[in-house]
């Protein structure tokens, strides 16, 4: 059977990419491990979650629940505490039975990142948008993004500018705190 | 015909062009990037189209979910780090295609699949969404109220990991959505002395807080972050071969009927079909052994069927003013600050929102094949841009553009608490998607639960009496029912191997929530594979 040139090509690539494949290792699988709570920490999480769902059931009654014809205002929230809870019990059940949830280890780093998102909003509010915004991008980049000073400078100019002639000119957002304060 | 028309003549005008063009850019460069979802990116856009037209503010963002469903690929082909959730599946024999050399190949036929599949499910669109909207409005307060909890149980079940923390974070939402005035009575709920909780919770804080700064936080955990990471896998030729268009059609062709069909599920778009067409495609493939190494098929069919269904997601927001999934609820509350409630009576009421959305998803599509083509290398270099020079950024844009939207720091507050509840939710396996989505569902299944209740005079009659919400309600307790029994055979299986499973345990780790439509971690894609 004779082939025509475009076949050929198409051959040809066929048999150059079966012969990669062969020629390739088995997918590579990758391990990743994870830290656990124990059996106490996790009925804790789950717990607490149920408890979530009482105190609102608690919340939603002393709202007022009415009767079904004449539904009250707390009444949908108690179904939706109610839901909470049953779903936080079975939760429960499923703890008990062997299954665990992540530990809290590595939330350093997380907890870090709130803190710096809170130091943010505090500089945004009360000293200058400018301020918050240069404190924000050199202490992300430098102590959590690890990066070298030339780095965090050039990233921190660029995301103030950046960010400041996004809201403040092109959008005009009236600011809480002045721009140019000194902090 | 003339509305499809009257619609192209919304969707040319030039700013409407521009929002397009701009949101599937957007959408890509933001796909590409890990770390960052279609759900945050919107999310933090939402503030950006108040001042805009309703039409536009959605074109706008349909472009961007639209992009970002592309962008995805390009990470998860050459990184094996899906840049969202709907595109682990690909990452699976699109990586190994990369490592073979024939990344270029992948990702044209991601692009050519995802074209393919969108055009078709937006023909669904076309016909079948004004169809269905016709047919909505012969539904009462009964039927809407089981179709929200038809959706929120759905999606508890497809969302992945475990049912009851689904329903957890479900009844969360609800609770937290009845917080303010009650919408029939007008009594204030659980506000307390402060003013600003009048009006409830604003979704677009609670939203940033859980995706935008709760994905940040989670990234910053020691080995999540992609930093370090670096593009070294050469492109080559983007358009496939002869060969590789021929094995892929028929995947392309089933992805698209199976990727439109399953958007319409409650829960159903993204991850869910892509999952679904790889498992298809596996099936009826000559050679099923090749995949996982580097199958073109199995690149083909997700990411046809991912974008097949990220556009038929629009059918139950158009039509019956309910959204199915995460992403389609943020448009959905877009919409209601712009003043217009989706439902039925849309297409009537606001043909330039429902139409001009829908050329313009055509003419986004049409973009988003002539940009990604060519364009692959350049958005390439996009992964060169270090995960903790962009944290800083989506905490800080995140913030701003909260206080932007009532020029108040309340809801940056809030966006922060909810940050460390979304962190913890992750953490502890607790799907976001389902939290989300109960919130905005909340008043719609509020007000049609009371309303149901006040005509039948209390009785719950007024649910199986019915046949439309009686066949729902049916539904409902077939999904609790098949849930529980799958939950015992679990659960024996495992004491039959002795071992507890990570999986059961329901961490994040074990792949992302279908429904939360999240970008997943590095760690989460690594895992995925071991499944």
């Amino acid at each position: 059977m004779k082939l025509d040139s475009s076949d050929r090509i198409e051959e040809a690539e066929r048999r150059e990419h079966n012969d990669v494949v062969a020629s390739l290792d088995e997918p590579r699988e990758v391990e990743v491990s994870k830290d656990l709570f124990g059996l106490k920490a996790s009925l804790l999480v789950h717990v607490g979650v149920t408890l979530l769902g009482v105190i609102a059931i608690w919340l939603a009654i002393d709202l007022g629940v009415g009767t079904l014809g004449k539904p009250g205002p707390g009444l949908w929230p108690l179904a939706a505490g109610a839901l909470m809870t049953a779903a936080g019990v079975a939760t429960i059940v499923q703890t008990a039975l062997g299954e665990r949830v992540e530990s809290l280890r590595g939330s350093a780093r997380p907890a870090f990142g709130v803190a710096l998102a809170i130091v943010f909003v505090l500089l945004f509010s009360f000293v200058s948008v400018i301020v918050a915004l240069i404190a924000v991008f050199a202490l992300w980049t430098r102590l959590l993004g690890k990066l070298p000073w030339r780095s965090v400078v050039i990233w921190t100019v660029l995301g103030t500018a950046a960010l400041y002639l996004l809201f403040g000119v092109l959008i005009s957002t009236p600011f809480p705190a002045p721009l140019t304060a000194i902090p | 015909m003339d509305a499809i028309l009257h619609g192209f003549g919304v969707a040319f005008e030039p700013i409407n062009l521009l929002a397009v063009l701009l949101g599937c850019i957007l959408g890509i460069v933001v796909g590409v990037l890990p770390g960052l979802g279609p759900i945050t990116t919107i999310s933090i856009l939402i503030p950006f189209t108040y001042a805009m037209s309703p039409a536009t503010a959605i074109i706008l963002l349909a472009g961007v979910y639209a992009g970002v469903m592309y962008g995805g690929t390009v990470t998860s082909v050459l990184l094996r780090l899906p840049g969202e959730a709907a595109s682990v599946v690909t990452a699976i024999d699109g990586y190994e295609m990369a490592r073979r050399g024939r990344a270029g190949p992948a990702l044209g036929i991601s692009a050519i699949g995802s074209f393919v599949g969108a055009t078709v499910a937006l023909v669904g669109l076309t016909f079948f969404a004004p169809a269905l909207a016709d047919l909505a409005l012969h539904l009462g307060p009964p039927e809407y109220a089981t179709l929200a909890i038809f959706g929120l149980m759905l999606i508890a079940y497809l969302g992945g990991g475990s049912f009851s923390k689904a329903m957890v974070a479900a009844g969360a939402g609800l609770f937290l959505a009845t917080v303010g005035l009650d919408p029939i009575s007008g009594a204030v709920r659980f506000s307390g002395d402060s003013l600003q909780l009048v009006d409830g919770f604003d979704v677009v804080a609670i939203v940033l807080g859980l995706f935008g700064i709760g994905e940040v936080l989670y990234n910053l955990r020691p080995g999540s972050q992609e930093d370090g990471d670096t593009v070294t896998t050469k492109i080559g030729r983007v358009f496939p071969s002869r060969a590789d268009l021929r094995r892929s059609r028929g995947a392309i062709g089933r992805g698209s009927v199976l990727g439109t069909l399953v958007g319409l599920v409650p829960g159903g778009g993204g991850l869910v079909s892509s999952l679904v067409s790889y498992g298809v495609e596996r099936r009826v493939a000559k050679h099923p052994e090749e995949f996982g190494k580097g199958a073109i098929e199995g690149v083909a069919g997700p990411e046809t069927a991912n974008n097949a269904s990220s556009t038929s997601a629009f059918v139950p927001l158009l039509s019956l003013g309910i959204p199915f999934n995460v992403t389609v609820s943020l448009l959905f509350s877009v919409l209601l600050v712009h003043g217009i409630t989706p439902g039925p009576q849309l297409v009537d009421e606001h043909p330039d929102v429902f139409w001009g959305v829908i050329a313009s998803m055509y003419i986004g599509n049409v973009v988003l094949l002539i940009l990604s083509l060519p364009l692959i290398g350049v958005f390439v270099q996009i992964l060169r841009l270090k995960f903790s020079v962009l944290a800083p950024l989506i905490v800080a844009v995140s913030l701003i553009g909260l206080y932007t939207i009532d020029n108040n720091t309340w809801s940056m507050w809030v966006a922060i608490t909810f940050g460390v509840v979304g962190y913890l939710m992750r953490l502890w396996g607790f799907p976001l998607g389902p939290m989300v989505l109960a919130f905005i569902l909340g008043e719609i299944l509020e007000s049609a639960l009371r309303q149901s209740l006040i005509l039948s005079g209390g009785s719950f009659d007024i649910f199986v009496t019915r046949p439309g919400s009686l066949t729902i309600l049916l539904l409902v307790a077939a999904i609790i029912c098949y849930s529980a029994v799958s939950l015992f055979r679990a659960r024996a299986r495992r004491e039959g191997d002795g071992a507890v499973s990570s999986e059961s345990s329901g961490a994040p780790e074990n792949g992302p929530s279908a429904s939360d439509g999240s970008a997943p971690s590095a760690g989460q894609h690594r895992l995925v594979e071991k499944k």
